[in-house]
């Protein structure tokens, strides 16, 4: 059973029985405003939530207790020390112990139930766009470098040299390759976001739009230029549900934690019959 | 009653949060180190992604970044997490500090070009420090330290580290948290869930295979405030329950030793580490002591050799390559060299001569002589780099940008720098390379294992170098070099294993950083956004020997253009003229010993740039002769021990020989 469903158990308890959930006195200042009171009450709960997890199995809590007492002069083991501290309402009163009971509550309550996949399907299906592959494309490439000075080179411009290049290769003619080239060799395949990065968001568009399994181009990057032959492009299917669940899990858990801790303290307020004292 | 209701509901809400989960954890368990492989990756492995290359690519990330979960960044205001890093490194926008009392950012950055992958890489020590003192209710909260850490952020920071900067046998958990540390356990366990969740949301678990996180942290070992920090980096989402910090394990040993035992209980973990900033180890680094004082042995340097095949040659801290005029001179040495010698005295601006014994170079050499002496060579450092930011902002490199990394350097948590953005002697830091078959975690992790890395000062140059004495000599000529080379000879990061009398060749292929904006020579101008890039301006090959129980350096020019031009004019921060696009030779070592252990990596060197701190001078209008323009700040522009101009460059991993015994 979830803690949604034992909130709407208590939401839907008779107002008959409603006179056995727990009193829950709560002292405030006098002068405590709306504001106070409320987050008072939220503390006095969580203490009572942390106590409920079991305050004796806290190697903390049982330190500082017993160091308390020993320092007022009590002796006996620490079992006998821990039934002392209890009858003195200690395991409350004490500010360390106290805010350790804070502490160890608001870990439980921020601790999130796996959504499900209902949830997490209709997350997906809100933010669709977000977790679409981008488009991979496979392409021959033959590289004409920049020449080094600004002077052509004794075979040309690298422009002439592309053209004529070009004109060869979708002739068959020849079976010359260009120059070396370190980032994408002569067969890649990549994805346009990572030839984008790679030669900027030119080069990825024309590569884009480039014609299937004919030489086109040339293209000029920062690099050079290029020719291309597109062999083919692949939308990447989409990745499965359960690859996608951490970055679904992540987002669900961002937009959620606030809420749900929030509703869990509401939750568990709605179990005792709260009496504000001033 | 009460009890029994708070328990229902206690135990029924109470799921963990589910563990993350990666698509590539079943091929993560490979943890063969194929330093030694020379083939062509193998075609019929199984692999995920449809970029998958057997010449493998080159992917750009960063291994070291700091997030707000990080005690030090904290402090500084840094309010990024480890998500927002991850989407900073992705390509998104984010704001940094300081920030309005609304609480928007006063600054935001974007990277023009994401990167391809990346590690948060928090510090361990006071991950539950951080959580304690921030999470109103803690038992810590109200701690005196804790106070201080929110009102005092100076102060805290300077007590915080007064716990990890005494002596290795006297660290101790800050009192906040107990003696045991048990107080801030909690919060250790919270934010390393948050790292992994983080990690697992960013991965991109398409077969376009965009982007590759890597779940990790840092192990600040401190001695004396001597930086012997590392970053462990996980294969897969098979990690520990928490990291193992040196408020654990104050010496590099144990922290080996507890990582692989951690690891070996966990199906589908593999762990490295990776030493950074020897540079300010105040000769700590590669002191080659064990915890007793004992000079390491076998057994050390195996461990060694098998825990940390890398180390970080450049960062926001500076560069720690070599020092000039030792153990050789070389000029080119002097790049980016804090005049530090430890983390108190950058932190402090107290300034120290760097200890000559701090710098890779040198210990590569000397860990050829210990081959010699102990059988095996535990400093058989592949070479990268990464920026160490405070920001939470992975890959912002660009020295037309630099927002500053916090950390070591200045802060901006109030108010914006009046000055530059950071002290004068740090710098943007860098980034990794790595050849992979494609960019996912087990093959970008096995090419970090097998040290087919480099490392750049921030430009992105790609760079590739084999050696062998079979590898043809017509390499630079053929645009299918690289299936040729895997074929004849052995990546960076190799070990020659050619049982021949034969020298060995390398050949060595660079190619510049392309920048972003329109294509050169052509087109509109770049805008501001852009990142201007700069030409090739040498090829060296940087050569080490240990012959006759002495270790020799030399640098050899492969290639080089326009070496006597001058560099970009700090006047205007135009782009330099001359250099060449790419760089590319072969060449045999004419001094091969097959008896001398040796090592040879490549170096290459863009022609001079203007240095980021030039830039800010020049766009705040100071002007050294004129010191009325020299405003608060702005002193930095007239230290005449800053360059105004830098090389920026790459570094490869080593190939090496060892002669067989």
């Amino acid at each position: 059973m979830s803690f949604f469903a034992i909130g709407a158990v208590i939401a839907f308890v008779p107002p008959a029985l409603t006179s056995t959930r727990p009193l829950l006195v709560v002292q405030v200042p006098p002068e405590a405003s709306p504001e106070e009171v409320e987050a008072l009450v939220d503390d006095a709960v969580l203490v009572e939530i942390g106590l409920a997890l079991g305050w004796r199995g806290d190697p903390l809590i049982r330190d500082r207790l017993v160091r308390d007492l020993r320092f007022a002069g009590q002796t006996g083991d620490e079992g006998t020390l821990l039934d002392l501290a209890e009858r003195l309402d200690l395991h409350r009163r004490d500010p360390l112990v106290h805010a350790r009971l804070v502490d160890r509550a608001r870990e439980q309550l921020q601790r999130l139930t796996p959504p499900d996949d209902a949830t997490l399907r209709a997350l997906y299906e809100a933010q669709r766009g977000r977790f679409t592959s981008p488009t991979v494309v496979s392409f021959d490439h033959v590289f004409i470098a920049n020449p080094p000075d600004p002077q052509p080179s004794p075979e040309g411009s690298p422009a002439a040299r592309a053209a004529a290049l070009l004109d060869a290769l979708n002739r068959g003619v020849t079976t010359s390759r260009g120059d070396p080239e370190l980032a994408l060799g002569p067969s890649p395949t990549r994805s346009l976001p990572a030839l984008a990065k790679t030669l900027g968001p030119d080069f990825a568009d024309a590569v884009a739009k480039a014609p299937l399994e004919r030489w086109t181009g040339p293209i000029a990057s920062r690099a050079g230029l290029h020719l291309v032959r597109v062999q083919r492009r692949i939308v990447p299917p989409e990745p499965s549900f359960a690859a996608l669940r951490p970055a679904l899990d992540s987002a669900w858990r961002t937009s959620q934690l606030p809420l749900v801790e929030r509703e869990r303290l509401r939750t568990a307020r709605a179990a005792f019959t709260i009496q504000v004292t001033r | 009653m009460k009890r029994a209701l708070l328990l229902a509901c206690l135990v029924a809400c109470g799921d963990d949060p589910p563990a993350s989960r990666d698509t590539d954890l079943a091929d993560a368990a490979d943890t063969t180190d194929a330093a030694d492989t020379t083939d062509v990756a193998d075609t019929e492995a199984p692999h995920r992604c449809l970029t998958w290359s057997a010449t493998r690519i080159p992917l750009f990330g960063d291994l070291h970044v700091h997030t707000r979960l990080s005690l030090d960044a904290n402090l500084q205001g840094t309010r990024l997490g480890p998500d927002d890093a991850y989407r900073f490194a992705k390509g998104e926008e984010v704001g940094l500090q300081p920030y309005r009392p609304d609480g928007t950012a006063l600054r935001h950055l974007r990277l023009t070009r994401p990167l391809d992958f990346a590690a948060v890489t928090d510090h361990a020590e006071f991950l539950g420090t951080v959580s304690a003192c921030e999470t109103p209710g803690t038992a810590a909260y109200d701690d005196p330290e804790c106070v201080m850490f929110r009102e005092e952020p100076d102060r805290a920071f300077g007590l915080l580290n007064l716990y990890v900067a005494a002596s290795q046998d006297a660290v101790a958990y800050p009192a906040l948290c107990g003696d045991d540390g048990a107080a801030c356990a909690p919060g250790t366990r919270a934010a390393w869930s948050t790292i992994r969740q983080a990690a697992a949301a960013a991965l991109d678990p398409s077969t376009a295979c965009t982007f590759t996180s890597f779940i990790a942290y840092e192990w600040s070992g401190n001695p004396g405030t001597a930086n012997l920090h590392r970053n462990v980096i996980f294969a897969s989402d098979a990690v520990p329950e928490a990291p193992i910090s040196y408020l654990e394990e104050p010496y590099p040993e144990g922290l080996w030793t507890r990582l692989r035992a951690a690891c070996d209980a966990l199906p589908g973990c593999d762990v490295l580490a990776i030493p950074h900033n020897s540079n300010l180890s105040s000769g700590l680094m590669f002191e080659a002591k064990k915890r007793d004082g004992s000079p390491i042995d076998r057994a050390f340097a195996e461990q060694q050799a098998a825990m940390e095949p890398l180390i970080e040659v450049m960062q926001h801290k500076g560069d720690s390559e070599c020092l000039p005029g030792t153990p050789t001179a070389d000029e080119l040495c002097g790049f980016e060299k804090l005049p530090y010698d430890s983390l108190s005295t950058a932190a402090l601006h107290i300034e120290v001569d760097p200890n000559p014994n701090d710098f890779i170079r040198d210990a590569l050499g000397r860990g050829l002589g210990m081959l010699e002496t102990l059988g095996v060579n535990p400093w058989r450092f592949g070479l990268v780099a990464s920026t160490d930011t405070h920001l939470g902002t992975p890959g912002a490199v660009a020295e037309t940008s630099y927002p500053g990394h916090g950390g070591a350097g200045a802060a901006a948590r109030e108010t914006l720098p009046s000055g530059l953005v950071d002290q004068v002697a740090f710098n943007p830091g860098g980034l990794v390379g790595v050849w992979a078959e494609e960019n996912s975690r087990p093959s970008i992790f096995a090419a970090l294992r097998r040290k087919e890395t480099w490392g750049t000062s921030g430009p992105r140059i790609t760079v590739r170098v084999f050696g062998g004495a079979d590898l043809p000599a017509d390499l630079c000529d053929t645009p299918d070099f690289a299936a040729r080379a895997y074929a004849a000879g052995v990546p960076m990061g190799g070990l020659l294993t050619d049982p021949s009398t034969r020298a060995p060749r390398f050949f060595a292929i660079a190619q510049r950083d392309p920048g972003t904006g329109a294509p050169r020579g052509g087109g509109p101008s770049p805008s501001d956004a852009d990142e201007p890039s700069a030409a090739l301006e040498r090829l060296q090959l940087v050569k080490g020997s240990f012959v006759g129980g002495t270790f020799k350096t030399e640098v050899i020019d492969l290639a080089s253009a326009d070496v006597d031009l001058p560099g970009a004019d700090p006047a205007t921060c135009a782009p330099p003229p001359g250099g060449r696009d790419r760089l590319c030779a072969t060449w045999t070592d004419p001094s091969f010993d097959r008896n001398a252990p040796a090592f040879w990596y490549v170096r290459v060197l863009e022609r001079p740039t203007c240095r980021w701190s030039t830039r800010q001078c020049l766009a705040a209008g100071v002007d050294c002769a004129r010191p009325e323009t020299v405003t608060d700040g702005f002193e930095g522009c007239c230290d005449s021990r800053y360059p105004k101009t830098i090389r920026e460059r790459a570094w490869t991993s080593p190939i090496w020989w060892e002669p067989q015994r």
